[in-house]
């Protein structure tokens, strides 16, 4: 639960200014994303590591996609979130207007593109090459069928860097973030249904992929 | 969707949607009853299954796990390391707008001081030939020129001096 009170130094804030309020953090479930990132930037120090506790798995399962090693994973995803609060700090005055999912938007947004930029600078893509993350080819009771399911792989893996930008960025949300196809259009800025036609067009190839097709 | 539920066309998009993350409530209940009765439907949704799977990343390490445990504590003193950053070259800004608005103004006023200077010596030449045009004609001969005349040439020569020590540091 949170509740809201005024700190002593409200009352020496004076003047014309409405009292500085902050969060008390005891649960955090009420407070929505938009009012931790005011409080934040009102110099409320606890919201930030709400913030970062409540989208750090989503934010990490979208930048691993891009991590050239598992280390990078975790600096990735910081700095998706400093990105996201700078950005926060620059419309201020949209958060206060309490737009609902606004922050969460940004923070998936920045983390694809906190990603993108990686894999620039890395010069490489994670669809491919998935063994930095240490996976290992899955060697079970068939062998043959092991061996089908790890050429599977890496047919369907190459299909996906074939893919366009777009149709990889909501493939990449939905398998990594399992976002709703609504969470996915707005962090992309495009419309719902165009969302679902990226991900329609994407998943035919993939299938004639993995089915021993071009892809 | 109709009152009789989904038919295989429809169902069709909806089992990669399902394979692939979170359905909508009232779509994925009209899916569960469709693919309960269609075997066809049911072995599509394995296919789709399976190519979600290949396509989803192994679960994160314990290495990558452990950083990530200190992420919020991390992220909080890397924010506060940029913003002491941030600060510093917000002064630095200032510093420097404030010392332009003061050299602006001292540089124009120094760059219009050779003019000044250059034109002080042209009037004080103009003098001294003035003053060689209009000496005294006294006759060397007849000695020094008259104790009165000394303070206008030595005041002269001063004045002189000064315009061209103006014009030489400009």
């Amino acid at each position: 639960m949170l509740a809201r009170r005024m700190t002593d130094g409200d009352a020496a804030t004076g003047g014309g200014r409405p009292p500085r309020a902050w969060t008390v953090l005891t649960g955090g479930r009420s407070a929505s994303d938009e009012a931790l990132v005011v409080d934040f930037l009102r110099g409320e120090t606890r919201a930030f590591g709400e913030l970062v506790r409540r989208h750090q798995q989503l934010v990490q399962a979208l930048v691993r996609r891009y991590a050239s090693r598992p280390d990078d994973v975790a600096d990735l995803a910081q700095a998706s979130f400093l990105r996201a609060f700078a950005a926060a700090r620059r419309s201020l005055a949209r958060l206060e207007r309490g737009e609902p999912g606004l922050f969460r938007a940004w923070l998936v947004r920045i983390a694809v593109n906190v990603g993108k930029n990686h894999v620039r600078d890395s010069a490489r893509w994670r669809f491919e090459d998935a063994s930095v993350l240490g996976e290992a080819p899955s060697i079970g009771p068939d062998p043959a069928a092991s061996l089908e399911r790890t050429e599977q792989r890496r047919r369907v893996r190459a299909a996906m860097t074939r893919l366009s930008t777009r149709q990889r960025e909501v493939v990449s949300l939905r398998v990594d973030g399992a976002l709703p196809f609504r969470e996915v259009a707005r962090a992309l800025g495009i419309t719902e249904n165009n969302a679902k036609v990226h991900f329609h067009h994407a998943v035919k190839r993939l299938r004639a992929a993995m089915e021993g097709g071009e892809g | 969707m109709s009152g009789q539920g989904l038919g295989c066309q429809e169902v069709e998009p909806l089992l990669a949607e399902r394979a692939s993350g979170p359905l909508e409530p009232e779509q994925a209940a009209a899916l569960e009853r469709h693919l309960a009765g269609c075997l066809a439907c049911r072995a599509a949704a394995e296919r789709d299954r399976r190519l979600f799977a290949l396509l989803a990343l192994p679960p994160p390490g314990p290495e990558e796990e452990a950083a990530l445990r200190t992420l919020p504590e991390r992220a909080l003193a890397a924010w506060h390391g940029a913003e002491g950053r941030r600060r510093k070259a917000r002064a630095a800004v200032v510093a420097a707008a404030v010392l332009l608005a003061v050299a602006l103004p001292l540089g124009r006023w120094k760059a219009t001081q050779p003019e000044l200077a250059a034109g002080e010596a042209a009037d004080s030449a103009d003098e001294l030939s003035q003053v060689e045009w209009s000496a005294p004609a006294w006759d060397p001969d007849e000695g020094a020129p008259a104790d009165e005349d000394t303070p206008f040439l030595d005041a002269l020569a001063l004045e002189g001096d000064g315009a061209f020590s103006l014009g030489d540091s400009g």
